[in-house]
């Protein structure tokens, strides 16, 4: 099944054809959710709001712009919506990511494994450019798409996007020894 | 990643890229795909069909007829045609029709419309 044919089904009330749809982005929605909030059980449920929500509009979906751009839309306002909820509930209580919760000494050891590396280096983002680089180099979103998403302007979103892979280099350089990972500027 | 030392913009966005697609998404929940699914079929109603636009084709097409035609009868003055002279037109019609006032409103009205239409497909597209 397509994606376009999936989209078409759905509106027609097929719901194996959304079944599709969550099965297919899951996990780069549950990203999202988690860049935002960085908490699993919140990420969790801001995903499902994002479905559901999703499923409710889909007719609203006009087709200007990608579906999965509209789809991460509605996943990060729905996780902002929950950052939102927690700091009123919280008082401004810092959640501390939990890959910095890991302890870096075994991070370290472990330098192998480049996602708990990359984890690492996302965590030490704030959690607005660790969400505006993950849309642009894992899901493939062009600044504008990002736009989108996120209501930042493209200036905003390139200086984010800037600013973040010079500090990813030099996380990534400090944990990844065997590689040399340097920016050249200018 | 053969990340190469001092590397420009570009080659710094594609390593990052390939480390990004190398590492993948986060893994979702076991569960995430069910419960999302059980909420949308213990709540939600089906989609809802695709809105229509406020306004249909033909409707802008009227709208954008009606000024032109009023400035071309406006304009002509006297000089209606033969087969509009039985509908007998009020004096002044001409010039009530180009007013400033009459075109500049009718011009307003429909710029005002055309942003509602166009901020309304743009919520739908990114929010809803």
């Amino acid at each position: 099944m397509t994606e376009a044919e999936a989209i078409a089904r759905c509106r027609a009330g097929d719901h194996q054809a959304f079944a599709w749809i969550v099965h297919t982005y899951q996990h780069l929605v549950y990203t999202v959710a988690m860049r935002v909030l960085r908490h699993r059980e919140e990420a969790e449920e801001a995903a499902q709001d994002a479905f559901v929500k999703a499923h409710r509009n889909l007719g609203g979906y006009a087709g200007g712009a990608k579906f999965s751009t509209w789809l991460y839309a509605i996943a990060y306002h729905a996780a902002i919506s929950k950052l939102r909820a927690r700091r009123t509930a919280t008082n401004d209580l810092e959640v501390v990511p939990e890959a910095l919760l890991a302890d870096e000494a075994t991070a370290m050891h472990d330098a192998q494994d480049r996602r708990q590396v990359l984890e690492l280096a996302l965590a030490r983002l704030s959690p607005e450019d660790a969400t505006v680089v993950s849309l642009f180099y894992l899901a493939e979103q062009s600044v504008e798409e990002i736009v989108t998403v996120t209501g930042l302007s493209a200036s905003n979103v390139k200086v984010k996007l800037h600013r973040s892979r010079k500090k990813l280099f030099e996380v990534l350089q400090a944990h990844l020894k065997e590689e040399t990972w340097t920016l050249h500027e200018g | 990643m053969d990340a190469p030392r001092g590397m420009t913009g570009p080659e710094a966005d594609a390593a990052l890229r390939d480390l990004f697609r190398a590492a993948g998404p986060l893994p979702a929940p076991k569960d995430l795909e069910a419960r999302a699914l059980g909420r949308i079929a213990a709540g939600a109603p089906a989609p809802i069909p695709a809105e229509r636009p406020l306004l249909p084709r033909w409707a802008w097409a009227v709208g954008l007829a009606f000024p032109v035609a009023a400035w071309l009868i406006g304009t002509r003055g006297s000089a209606v045609p033969a087969w509009m002279e039985h509908w007998n037109m009020p004096a002044r019609t001409g010039q009530l029709f180009t007013s400033p006032w009459l075109l500049l409103g009718v011009a307003g009205g429909t710029l005002l419309l055309a942003l509602h239409v166009w901020l309304d497909r743009r919520l739908f597209t990114t929010f809803r």
